[in-house]
């Protein structure tokens, strides 16, 4: 495979199950290296993708290239080369953490003191060394999750494959979880992670897929949604003021662009016709012109899911 | 990739993971590891030995006083009975579906280990567990020989008898353990008969004083019985795996040339025996597999995958129209029912008995009659519960016309559909009328399946995968579809 070819190609993958087409003509490239966010809402395609992609599943029609490897001929040879994470995933009754991740190694293929060394890395990443010995039924979800990590890099696969990793997580894990996939990312692993949080994912990845009903709506980093989403639509400004608001509220009645949302004692809050940062900065001005005291001046940036939200409302309906 | 940040490096020491040498199978490491922990072999092993130890202990008191010690042997035996035939079988039956209700099922598939080395892995474990209860009732083996109550050479060919239908058994439960709760319950339900048998034989023994009086096999049946274990186990094995397997697998192609090759050994075999009851046992040994494998793929409605033509690909068009029976589909089964009208018709060149052909064309329409439901009617999910019910429906007939009497005891009272359609056709030989309604039904069911041919064939042609795609290595990649345009 030539260095600048895309580890992962999927090209116009199709899903129906009985009647219902839970992914209609998915495509998109995945680079060595890269994190990718795969984001959708609940029943969107994304966890069908994702297995398909773990070649747990069959698609319908299209093609998945991962490598020099075509998943729906090689499954076997394209399996070695994934890390597979699913979103919920089953312990095994009688057995430690040690002899669960000894199996696995073992499945793999990895023998004597390569397999041991293998999995004391393993074991360190995750940061269970010191629960080696305990049965796996008795971890945390935490980490359990750190272990179902621990097992899929165990064979230092091309790419992996997370299916909604941080979902059930209390905060403290999803920080550790965080912490684990900002490692792997600067040592320069390849990983798709699914999640219909878009804020746990922002952080984390260098770029975003949006899946919606089955297709792709958007790829490309967070910032790129942000600036193409509607840079002329209104926006809520908080307004802080060193005396009374009655001056203020009396000039922003004045003012065709403003419209007073709420006021209270030395603040206001009211929305502005425009966001673009021009308008903003003469508006600004004006008041300050006009003799109001403005100690604060915080237009509300608009989270990534009220965006994606907003993109979803404009999509024709399939 | 994914080396451990120095940081979080331990220096704790591991426990040891040496239990087991690295050639021994990954499943059956991590079974043995679960199972050797279980209460459920805790028990098996401590109740074992206490039951034998109470049972000799009367034993050594009777042979003190002078009375029989036949019964201690008939204990010992029923014991091993029921720890081969009904205790393993029925753990077995809890393993895949405990995985699968467990979520770890998955997680083996994408790892890359077969579906069926998951089961073999499983299989293996039962018997190893079964050989350690064994091994420690050697004792038991030296103080009935004091006894005197021990016929070396009849006990060991039991006791082969008993692993070889323990291997059948505990492989059709894992099988089974994969597959709906209903056949679960059934395979169930037959366990329970066979708990039962062993009561009735345990009665008889305790009577008769010895339960190895109705052996007298000979080398030719022994030979018979071990093929057929073996076959019956991988091709269990290999049936148990699919329930695990990705569609994109292949599981069909092996059972199918399983099934090939049973018939072949078996019509041959039947043709070299003179006595009726030796041809009808190896038809009956095939016709029960081709039951088995018949039964299983008749359900699959798998697409058609690349991976599954790739190995025929490369040679050409005329090799993938070969591989259509090996395909995993319900339309690649049609030729099963060839399989016994041929078998049938081999023993009937050497035996002029007109009720083989008979049997054949009526096992043959029964499995074409349920293939074309499945065709004609695709509403019904499981054409299974049609095949047992036509089977029902053909022992209710016959048994009013009283026409199970006019059949050799052997196909008679097995439990197979052409027993069931034999009788409800009411079949008598040596009459002229009867041959030219062989010779009809025998025309009708080639056209018959001449046609299930087309039309699968067609039905497979029309399926998108099957259609020659271009190769992704052979042309140049198509671009991504561009994403929707976002709103301004």
């Amino acid at each position: 495979m030539n260095s600048s070819e895309p580890l992962l190609q999927v090209r116009e993958l199709r899903k129906t199950f009985d009647q219902f087409e839970a992914v209609r003509g998915v495509s998109f490239d995945l680079h060595a290296g890269s994190v990718v966010g795969f984001i959708g809402a609940n029943g969107a395609g994304k966890t069908t993708t994702m297995r398909m992609l773990a070649t747990l599943e069959s698609p319908d029609s299209g093609s998945i290239q991962i490598g020099p490897w075509n998943a729906l001929d090689h499954p076997t040879q394209v399996r070695r080369l994934i890390g597979w994470m699913p979103d919920a995933f089953g312990t095994y009754a009688h057995m430690s953490v040690l002899d669960y991740l000894d199996f696995f190694a073992r499945v793999h293929g990895l023998h004597g003191a390569e397999r041991e060394e293998r999995i004391r890395e393993v074991l360190d990443f995750s940061g269970l060394t010191d629960l080696a010995s305990r049965p796996m039924d008795g971890l945390s979800k935490g980490m359990a999750q750190r272990l179902c990590l621990g097992r899929a890099l165990l064979h230092q696969p091309a790419l992996l494959l997370m299916d909604e990793p941080a979902a059930g997580l209390d905060p403290k894990a999803r920080v550790e979880f965080k912490n684990a996939v900002a490692l792997l990312k600067k040592q320069g692993a390849t990983l798709l992670i699914s999640s219909h949080i878009l804020s746990e994912l922002e952080e984390m990845c260098d770029s975003l897929l949006f899946i919606d009903q089955g297709r792709i709506v958007h790829q490309g980093a967070s910032a790129s949604l942000r600036s193409h989403s509607s840079p002329g639509a209104a926006v809520d400004v908080d307004i802080r003021l060193a005396g009374p608001e009655e001056a203020l509220v009396q000039w922003l009645a004045l003012q065709p662009l403003w419209t007073l949302k709420t006021r209270s004692q030395h603040a206001v809050l009211a929305t502005l016709a425009s966001s673009a940062p021009e308008t903003l900065a003469s508006e600004l001005q004006r008041m300050i012109h006009a003799g109001i005291p403005v100690c604060g001046f915080h237009p509300h940036q608009q989270r990534l899911e009220e965006i994606f939200v907003q993109m979803l409302r404009s999509q024709p309906t399939p | 990739m994914t080396a451990p940040h120095p940081a979080s490096r331990s220096t704790s020491p591991l426990p040891a993971i040496r239990d087991f040498p690295d050639w021994v199978p990954p499943m059956l490491v991590k079974e043995l590891r679960q199972a050797l922990k279980t209460r459920g072999f805790v028990l098996s092993m401590v109740t074992i030995q206490l039951v034998l130890m109470a049972v000799f202990a009367s034993g050594l008191a009777a042979a003190a006083a002078e009375k029989s010690t036949a019964f201690v042997g008939a204990i010992f035996w029923i014991a091993l009975f029921a720890l081969f035939l009904v205790i393993s079988p029925t753990r077995a039956l809890g393993d895949l579906h405990g995985e699968r209700q467990a979520k770890t099922l998955e997680l083996l598939a994408a790892s890359g280990i077969s579906g069926t080395r998951v089961a073999l892995g499983k299989w293996l474990c039962i018997h190893f567990q079964n050989f350690l209860i064994l091994a420690s009732l050697l004792p038991y083996f030296v103080l009935r020989h004091s006894l005197g109550s021990l016929d070396l050479r009849a006990e060991l060919l039991l006791l082969f008898l008993c692993i070889a239908c323990s291997s059948v058994w505990s492989a059709g439960a894992i099988a089974a353990s994969g597959t709906a709760t209903l056949t679960q319950r059934v395979v169930r339900g037959l366990l329970g008969v066979q708990a039962l048998f062993l009561f009735v034989i345990l009665l008889d023994a305790m009577r008769s004083g010895s339960v190895t009086s109705f052996l007298s096999l000979s080398l030719n049946a022994f030979l018979v019985i071990s093929t057929a274990a073996i076959v019956l186990t991988v091709l269990f094995l290999r049936l148990a795996g699919d329930c695990i397997d990705s569609p994109s697998e292949n599981a069909a192609a092996l059972p199918r040339i399983l099934l090939l090759l049973a018939w072949v050994p078996s019509a041959f075999l039947s043709r070299l025996h003179a006595s009726t009851a030796a041809t009808y046992a190896y038809l009956l040994i095939a016709s029960f597999i081709t039951l088995v494998v018949f039964l299983w793929f008749l359900k699959s409605d798998r697409p058609v995958q690349g991976s599954h033509l790739s190995p025929f690909r490369r040679f050409g068009p005329l090799a993938r129209t070969i591989a259509l029976p090996l395909l995993p589909n319900w339309a690649g089964s049609l030729w099963l029912p060839l399989l016994p009208v041929a078998g049938f018709a081999v023993a009937a060149t050497r035996h002029r008995n007109e009720m083989l052909p008979a049997v054949s064309l009526c096992a043959a329409s029964l499995y074409l009659g349920v293939l074309l439901w499945r065709l004609f009617f695709p509403r019904i999910r499981d054409p299974r519960i049609v095949l047992i019910l036509t089977f029902l429906l053909g022992i209710l007939l016959a048994s009013l016309n009283h026409s199970l009497q006019a059949l050799p005891p052997s196909v008679g009272f097995c439990l197979l559909p052409p027993a069931a359609l034999s009788a409800y056709l009411k079949l008598t030989p040596n009459t002229s009328s009867q041959t030219d309604w062989l010779v009809a039904s025998g025309l009708a069911l080639l056209v018959l399946t001449s046609l299930c041919f087309l039309l699968a064939f067609l039905w497979l042609r029309a399926s998108p995968v099957w259609r020659p795609r271009p190769r992704q290595e052979s042309g140049p990649a198509p671009q991504p579809s561009s994403p929707a345009p976002l709103p301004q």
